[in-house]
């Protein structure tokens, strides 16, 4: 049991040249699918290891630490270990038909292998525990996803990924920059080395320059306003499939690396606060919030749509990271969990019913309520949990963000996530009156696979079931937050 | 390319050298600067000057693309395989100790072997970099 860290990381890359030496393609989905299972298997069993608390290291090739590399599991690490592998095995579940129509017949195996290395990347970017590793895992996963988005139907797809490439090797280079000065300085690139090295020196102002830069690297990546422009082409014109598969996991990745970094490690809020930084980023999200929600109640394209609300989603976790109470972290942590679900499941039902649409339209929806009863009441309940509506996990997320808000320094923010909450309303009803409201058109429903309706099933049980049990979301997201601003306060 | 005489022989005297140093660096690698990864880079650019000089149909009846991806896939392969065998002989992932009857010639065994793997992978990358860019149907 001692191997479960390296085994979820190192058995998708095994599958990987397996893959690429089978090429046929029901072959090569029987062993994604089998691999993403087990690998969710894995992780359950690590999460039960680590769930009091424990903290597990493995050290590569038997080196020890502060020269070996190592791997770090620990709570935090297994709660978006659960959600990245989760989500990958409920899109690969679902998405076979969909993949077979939507990608070019003999770049099927090619994009089932960059999926793989795709969710290596993200395993591993949450495994390690060296900063450079992180660096070259999130290279990995960037450069699979590049493949990923290009692949699909509609023509802006190449653009997308080009723009995606272009802007996210530029994110990699501040990243890569800030993990230099950090090494020039502390001499170790050993997390747990580094947050003990940081404790002991005075910061020189170059350190706060590198934060600079890894906060700028680290929000391209994910996407956080006003650096999130590469996520509504990519979310608009890339594989229905791998919209929803990256809409729960490559900016939450990007959230782990801002809580585990600057949190965790580096302990970078006093350096924040000395330069009044922590108010410029607040304020930021704060207009990222009010924007995006604007945008999003101004678009046509459902897709588009849903890409400007997990901007301001986005946004209200950056809101909550900043203010930094021990209850904001919980908020942030439980609307990274839930907000994952809800957005994957939104992009699912649309992933099913619109296989062969380039761009899906808010008329496009209309009449759907009668042609596919099942499917757009799950839509209804998704995007119900999106704006907040009680029974659902939106809410407790958002219950969480606007009281913990409200008993911090800056409870006058929690008037703008209020508001903001109320604005998603107006887009959801949009779709909601097009799909139950508007005349059906003479589209015929195409019967929807049972194992796509199990995964669309799960995600909707889900937002429904945290809605009212709140042990998994919650009891974790204290347990982490606890240890983490135990941290700080050292 | 071939008419230009200069080229042509300039190239076939430096391709030996260049693949000479390649090996070199793929070997040497663990005792002195250099590595699998240099060395691939560096093999396959002495097969893409090749490549480029007398026309890409007589490279690619030495290795062709089928080869050329296979081969990669063999790299990564060798890289897992080996680090999996740490595993299967009781150590941590990448722990060459158990390979042999002590541990340094373990170590030894471990390294060359990964070097390899690595080497192949990125040469062949490189080389189907290359590749793709001059074929227009796949």
């Amino acid at each position: 049991m001692s191997q479960l860290p390296i085994l979820i990381i190192v058995l998708p890359l095994l599958m990987v040249p397996i893959c690429l030496f089978i090429k046929e393609k029901n072959y090569v989905y029987l062993l994604t699918l089998t691999i993403s299972s087990v690998n969710l298997i894995l992780v359950c069993f690590l999460f039960y290891e680590v769930h009091l608390g424990k903290t597990i290291f493995y050290e590569l090739g038997g080196w020890q630490a502060p020269i070996g590399i190592r791997l770090q599991a620990d709570l935090l690490s297994c709660y978006f270990l659960l959600l990245i592998n989760f989500m990958s095995f409920i899109c690969i579940l679902s998405g076979k038909e969909i993949i077979t129509k939507e990608i070019h017949p003999q770049n099927v195996y090619l994009f089932y292998i960059a999926w793989l290395l795709c969710n290596v990347g993200f395993s591993g970017i949450i495994l390690t525990n060296d900063i450079f590793n992180l660096f070259v895992f999130l290279e990995i996963s960037s450069l699979s996803s590049y493949f990923l988005i290009s692949q699909g139907m509609h023509k802006g797809s190449n653009i997308a990924a080009l723009q995606y490439l272009f802007i996210g090797s530029i994110g990699a280079v501040f990243i890569l920059l800030g993990i230099a000065v950090i090494y020039a300085h502390l001499g170790t690139l050993n997390m747990t080395d580094m947050s003990e090295k940081f404790l002991q020196i005075e910061i020189p102002k170059s350190l706060i320059f590198s934060i600079g830069l890894l906060i700028t690297g680290i929000a391209i990546k994910s996407a956080i306003f006003p650096l999130h422009t590469w996520l509504v082409r990519t979310y608009a014109y890339s594989p229905s499939v791998i919209v929803a598969y990256f809409a729960g996991t490559s900016t939450k990745v990007g959230i782990y690396i801002l809580v585990r970094v600057f949190l965790d490690i580096l302990n970078a809020i006093n350096p924040l606060e000395q330069y009044s930084l922590i108010e410029f980023i607040l304020f930021i999200s704060l207009v990222g919030a009010l924007l995006s929600t604007t945008y999003a109640i101004k678009q046509t394209d459902v897709k588009k749509m849903l890409a400007f609300s997990s901007v301001a989603q986005l946004s209200y976790i950056i809101i909550a990271l900043m203010v930094l109470t021990n209850d904001s972290l919980v908020a942030s942590l439980i609307h990274i969990f839930n907000h994952s679900i809800i957005k994957t499941g939104l992009f699912l039902v649309i992933a099913i019913i619109f296989v062969t649409n380039q761009q899906v339209k808010t008329t496009d929806l209309s009449g759907l309520g009668k042609k596919y009863p099942y499917m757009m009441s799950a839509f209804v309940i998704l995007s119900f949990g999106l704006i907040g509506v009680p029974l659902t996990s939106g809410f407790i997320s958002k219950w969480y963000l606007v009281t913990s808000i409200l008993e911090s320094d800056f409870w006058y923010l929690s008037i703008i996530v209020l508001i903001t909450s109320f604005m998603t309303l107006f887009y959801v009803w949009k779709l909601i009156e097009k799909i139950y409201f508007s005349q059906a058109e003479n589209i015929k429903a195409e019967p929807v696979l049972t194992h796509q309706g199990i995964g669309v099933f799960v995600l909707t049980a889900l937002t429904l079931y945290l809605g009212l049990d709140t042990t998994l979301t919650v009891g974790i997201s204290e347990d982490i937050s606890y240890m983490i601003m135990q941290g700080i306060n050292k | 390319m071939k008419d230009y005489i200069i080229l042509r022989i300039i190239t076939k005297l430096t391709i030996p050298l260049i693949l000479l140093f390649g090996l070199y660096v793929q070997f040497h690698g663990d005792y002195s600067a250099g590595g699998g990864f240099q060395a691939g880079v560096i093999l396959a650019s002495g097969f893409i000057l090749y490549n480029i000089i007398f026309g890409i149909d007589v490279g690619k009846a030495v290795l062709s693309q089928r080869m050329s991806k296979i081969l990669m896939g063999i790299g990564v392969l060798l890289f897992v395989g080996v680090g999996i065998m740490g595993i299967i002989l009781g150590g941590n992932f990448l722990e060459y100790n158990s390979f042999s009857f002590d541990s340094t010639s373990g170590q030894m065994i471990g390294i060359f072997l990964i070097e390899i793997g690595v080497g192949l992978t990125v040469g062949n990358v490189m080389i189907l970099v290359f590749y793709a860019f001059n074929n227009e149907e796949s």
